[in-house]
């Protein structure tokens, strides 16, 4: 055995680890998708306001299916006097770029991914359309805890979001 | 169906508690250690011009990392003690890391590629930590059975 095939071979080894290889592609997708999400921030900035006014509006209408006192005004939406701006961070698109990496380091189908992500990205968007919905609700009833709610909203039900939808998605499309 | 409700209820609560515990005490603390041990760091490597504040915002990366990781059911005490200690550590190292994208982009907030990595962080080192109980769920990994011995990494 050469000493090159002595070196690789460990590396080699390590690769095919699926506990080690899932984490390394999952980066490798996330710098690539993150990547393209920044380029998609600078370059189209019209686009990105478009994107917070839609998830504005889709909140909007939401809280419209629960109460009348919700009014909506380009990306900030107002229930009974209480206010949230919907900035990029806000719309679920981080989130999404995260899972679509998840999905497309796992090893599946192609048919399973190309499903998988469309319909993933539909449910963190819902979800995240309720997440700021409570934020508003908690905003308006127990206005002392909606900064602890804003930040607790953020990281730890990012991860919930992404760890529920894609177990869904496993059982649903992977391990059928 | 059942269990997987019983774990996103038990995460709830515990990363509600968690981020309660972070705001009030462990957030200025973590700082204050942070400080303490990433500038002599960047000292060292003649960094020194990276500020610690850059990544701020999102030290709270701790707070999802912990909660996976005490609702994951079926892993050996042993096992998720060291994957918490080591986790921890790993994310501290990460953040120490991170922190010098401040040379690129000086503010309070991450660029966009760090900031992802760093929101994933918790899910990754989760995935490493955890695997044994995960193993099953990925296709690849079904034969053979890992075990869940010692080390963090299997073989």
């Amino acid at each position: 055995m050469s000493m090159a095939e002595n070196t690789l071979n460990p590396i080699r080894k390590l690769w095919t680890n699926p506990q080690l290889r899932y984490p390394v592609l999952m980066i490798a997708y996330l710098i690539v998708g993150g990547s393209l999400f920044s380029f998609g921030l600078s370059e189209f900035p019209e686009a990105v306001e478009e994107l917070d006014r839609i998830t504005a509006y889709i909140v909007h209408l939401f809280m419209g299916l629960f109460t009348d006192l919700s009014t909506q005004r380009a990306a900030l939406v107002t229930l009974d006097g209480f206010s949230v701006l919907i900035i990029i961070e806000c719309v679920g698109l981080l989130e999404m770029v995260i899972y679509s990496s998840c999905v497309l380091a796992f090893p599946a189908p192609l048919r399973a991914k190309l499903w998988g992500i469309p319909l993933g990205c539909a449910a963190i968007f819902s979800f995240n359309v309720l997440r700021i919905a409570t934020l508003l609700v908690v905003g308006r009833q127990w206005n002392e805890y909606f900064e602890f709610f804003h930040i607790y909203f953020w990281q730890a039900t990012l991860i919930a979001m992404i760890v529920s939808v894609l177990y869904g998605w496993i059982k649903l499309f992977v391990h059928r | 169906m059942k269990k997987a409700l019983v774990v996103v209820l038990c995460f709830v609560f515990v990363s509600i508690g968690l981020t309660w515990f972070w705001n009030e005490w462990a957030r200025v603390h973590y700082g204050l250690l942070f400080i303490a041990v990433a500038t002599p760091i960047y000292e060292l490597i003649g960094l020194e011009e990276a500020r610690v504040v850059a990544l701020r915002e999102r030290y709270i990366n701790f707070v999802p990392f912990v909660s996976l990781l005490l609702v994951t059911p079926g892993l050996t005490l042993r096992r998720r003690t060291i994957g918490l200690a080591l986790g921890l550590l790993f994310i501290f190292v990460c953040h120490i890391a991170l922190n010098l994208t401040e040379l690129l982009q000086p503010g309070v907030s991450l660029p966009i590629v760090p900031a992802i990595v760093s929101d994933t962080l918790p899910f990754l080192v989760w995935i490493v930590v955890a695997y044994p109980v995960l193993a099953k769920f990925i296709p690849v990994a079904n034969e053979p059975e890992p075990n869940d011995d010692d080390s963090l990494i299997d073989e």
